[in-house]
């Protein structure tokens, strides 16, 4: 999986967390730039980024973790490992 | 196929794909919402589709005060975690169960200040329960390292930690008016002495489970529901259950992708205090509680009973269909099929569980079976909202959840050595009592629709009752009978002239007042007994009676039980000198069934007070009818 897949993996579950179907993010998008992207949202992102990749994150990942980039790249090392 | 999940609430049906479209069109329209939240929220919904269903159902209550739930419920939560992540999740789920469900949070980690604080946001609030959703972190469990093994360590432990609870139920409980729902607690997985731990008191494992023995021992006494979460995650697997990254990340007391069994586990319990649960287990038979057609095989063709392992697995079925039974469930039958041959294995396969004894209604025919269980449901006089259909078609499941979808039908593995655990997983029986007369209930129901089956094949009413050689046996009240009558009084609603309501030391006190006349009245027929079905309270002034209580059980409706009671009535006024009965409809919301009572009985109308009705009649003008009911000697 490439990281365009990944990005396009990662539309679909923010769309659905933040419900907003219209929502459109760039690797360099943060918290602050996505409306709804609050610490309680940011856990369902998390789960439901380890259920769909069927990954698990570590405590100190989840911690680090800021832009959507971040993720990807989070991601694309747990898949390829 | 996949494989059969708990977590995954693999008993309900898959979600539409257009799930997020029919979401936008209920926020739209303006048709019957509440019917559309119900139907959506039956399939297996994910966490994120359970948040976009509790959305639509806030902007549906924000937009329509038209829209019209079968039931409401207000719930205070309180815990020592973070809750705020499933409250959506638990709106959604309670859906499921036809409740619109509404949530009061306490503040994150307030549990105390909450309590104490008659002014706090959950005491202040109008609730009609509160769920204390405690984890082991929250309760006031010694620290281990503080001095393990010692005896007193455990029993001090456990004795801080049920007062604890106790403490919180009296804040919480508003005197009594809510309902306080308690958790059992999961233990942390954890072991620092491996085998060995469950023989040391102090260690959280045997905290844990004998804090839930106890609380299971409050739960007999007090207004305590208990929500069975250690069950839960120890089928879950503890494992599972605790997430440490995530309790470190936000205080999260279990994993969140467990959260859509979680919140239906709460759902079904608040729809089982709302008399949600279902009453009627209605089985399909080919395949469903027998391997093969009976049609096509023959009753020695068909597979059930010892010998392999399939034919086991149906017999296992069976054997589920009447443990439920003997609960309280109703069995019926619902089969495509000739009445003739469908009944065949129940007649003549020795091996056969379930004979057609405990079947209360058997509809085997070619007709949809949508209309069959309309039928069904008609017959026994339950809502189709009580019936669950267990059926191995995946074509008739659909079709049936189409047509109604009030019905519940599990999605059933393939392996049908899976049935019994998908059907008992669903939580369609979900109990919060269980008493004496639900363990007759199915027996009840079944003689009420052999009764109604008599009916239809009787010429006349008049033929029917006397087929039905009624015995009435008739007491003044008395201690064997104090329960029941208490019961009565307090839980008749439709044939109930007055609904005045006594507690049990009133009803005491009238055993004792020689100036208050009291009758209890029990009705045997010749399919059973039906238990006390009548109570009369009349009081004494001069010499006339005015009738207190009148009231009866709709069980033995139409059956001219109140022409006898009248004559019961009589007899002993004219015993003791009485020579008028006054009575009187208090109307109700629920009792407008007996607004012409006293004069189809030959009262005349006295007079019209604040909407009520009184009526009189004298003693000696009494003509007695004939209700064809004899009178037992006791």
């Amino acid at each position: 999986m490439n990281s365009d897949e990944i990005l396009a993996k990662i539309t679909t579950i923010m769309r659905e967390t933040f419900n907003a179907p219209a929502l459109v993010i760039s690797p360099e998008m943060t918290a602050k730039d996505v409306k709804g992207w609050d610490s309680m949202k940011n856990i369902w992102l998390i789960v439901a980024i380890e259920d769909s990749f069927n990954i698990k994150l570590t405590t100190s990942e989840v911690i680090k973790v800021e832009s959507i980039s971040d993720y990807v790249a989070l991601i694309q090392d747990k898949i390829s490992n | 196929m996949k494989e059969w999940s708990l977590k995954e609430c693999s008993w309900l049906p898959e979600v539409p794909t257009n799930f997020r479209d029919q979401c936008v069109a209920i926020r739209s329209s303006t048709g019957d919402s509440a019917s559309d939240l119900y139907r959506l929220a039956q399939h297996r919904l994910n966490s994120s589709q359970l948040n976009s269903l509790a959305a639509t159902l806030s902007a549906v209550q924000k937009n329509s005060d038209s829209c019209q739930f079968k039931n409401y419920f207000r719930l205070g939560l309180v815990s020592n975690a973070t809750t705020a992540l499933f409250v959506p999740a638990l709106r959604a789920s309670a859906l499921r169960y036809g409740i619109c469900l509404d949530v009061v949070e306490a503040e994150f980690g307030q549990v105390m200040q909450e309590a104490l604080d008659p002014d706090s946001p959950i005491n202040r609030a109008d609730l009609d329960a509160v769920l204390l959703a405690l984890d082991y972190r929250g309760l006031p469990f010694p620290e281990f390292f503080e001095g393990f093994g010692r005896s007193d360590v455990v029993t001090t432990g456990n004795d801080e930690a049920v007062d604890y609870i106790s403490m919180l139920r009296d804040k919480f409980s508003a005197g009594g008016k809510r309902a306080i729902i308690v958790q059992t607690l999961p233990a942390p997985p954890e072991t620092l002495f491996g085998s060995y731990e469950y023989r040391l008191n102090a260690t959280l494992r045997r905290q844990t489970e004998q804090f839930n023995s106890r609380l299971a021992d409050i739960s007999q006494d007090s207004a305590v529901v208990l929500l069975d979460v250690a069950g839960l995650a120890n089928r879950v697997g503890l494992d599972q259950w605790h997430d440490p990254m995530q309790w470190n990340l936000a205080k999260l007391p279990f994993a969140q992708n467990l959260v859509p069994i979680y919140t239906d586990y709460i759902a079904r319990l608040l729809g089982a205090i709302r008399g949600q649960s279902r009453k009627c287990l209605v089985l399909d038979l080919d395949n469903t509680i027998w391997g093969g057609v009976i049609g096509d095989d023959g009753v020695d063709g068909i597979s059930v009973g010892q010998g392999n392992a399939l034919s086991e697995a149906f017999l296992e079925i069976q054997r589920t269909a009447l443990n439920l039974r003997s609960r309280g469930v109703v069995l019926a039958v619902c089969s495509k099929n000739e009445d003739a041959t469908a009944r065949l294995p129940f007649k003549h396969h020795p091996e056969m569980l379930i004979k057609e004894e405990h079947i209360a209604v058997f509809q085997a025919n070619w007709i949809d079976k949508a209309s069959n269980l309309e039928t069904i449901a008609a017959t026994l006089n339950i809502g189709l909202d009580a019936l669950v259909l267990l059926d191995d078609n995946p074509a008739e499941r659909a079709q049936v959840r189409e047509a109604l979808p009030q019905v519940a039908v599990p999605e059933l593995p393939e392996d049908p050595s899976f049935y019994p655990r998908a059907l008992l997983t669903a939580g369609y029986f979900e109990a919060v009592g269980y008493t004496a007369d639900d363990q007759q209930r199915a027996e009840q129901y079944q003689a009420n629709s052999q009764r109604s089956s008599l009916q239809s094949s009787s010429r006349n009413l008049d033929e029917f009752l006397q087929s039905l050689a009624m015995v009435a046996k008739v007491d003044r009240f008395n201690q064997q009978g104090r329960g029941r009558i208490v019961q009565l009084i307090n839980k008749t609603n439709q044939f109930n002239l007055t609904t005045r309501r006594y507690t049990e030391a009133e009803v005491v006190a009238m055993e004792e007042d020689s100036s208050i006349f009291t009758l209890q009245v029990r009705l045997k027929d010749r399919f059973g007994d039906n238990g006390m079905i009548s109570v009369v309270v009349c009081r004494t002034v001069g010499k006339q009676w005015n009738i207190d209580i009148w009231l009866m059980s709709c069980r033995v409706l139409k059956r001219r039980v109140e022409e006898f009671v009248l004559a019961q009535i009589v007899k002993h006024a004219r015993e003791q000198g009485i020579t008028t009965l006054q009575g009187e409809w208090i109307p109700s919301a629920r009792n407008d069934l007996v607004k012409d009572h006293y004069a189809n009985l030959g009262f005349t109308p006295l007079k019209e007070q604040d909407g009520s009705t009184f009526w009189q009649l004298e003693v000696e003008d009494y003509q007695p009818g004939t209700p064809p009911i004899t009178i037992e000697q006791s």
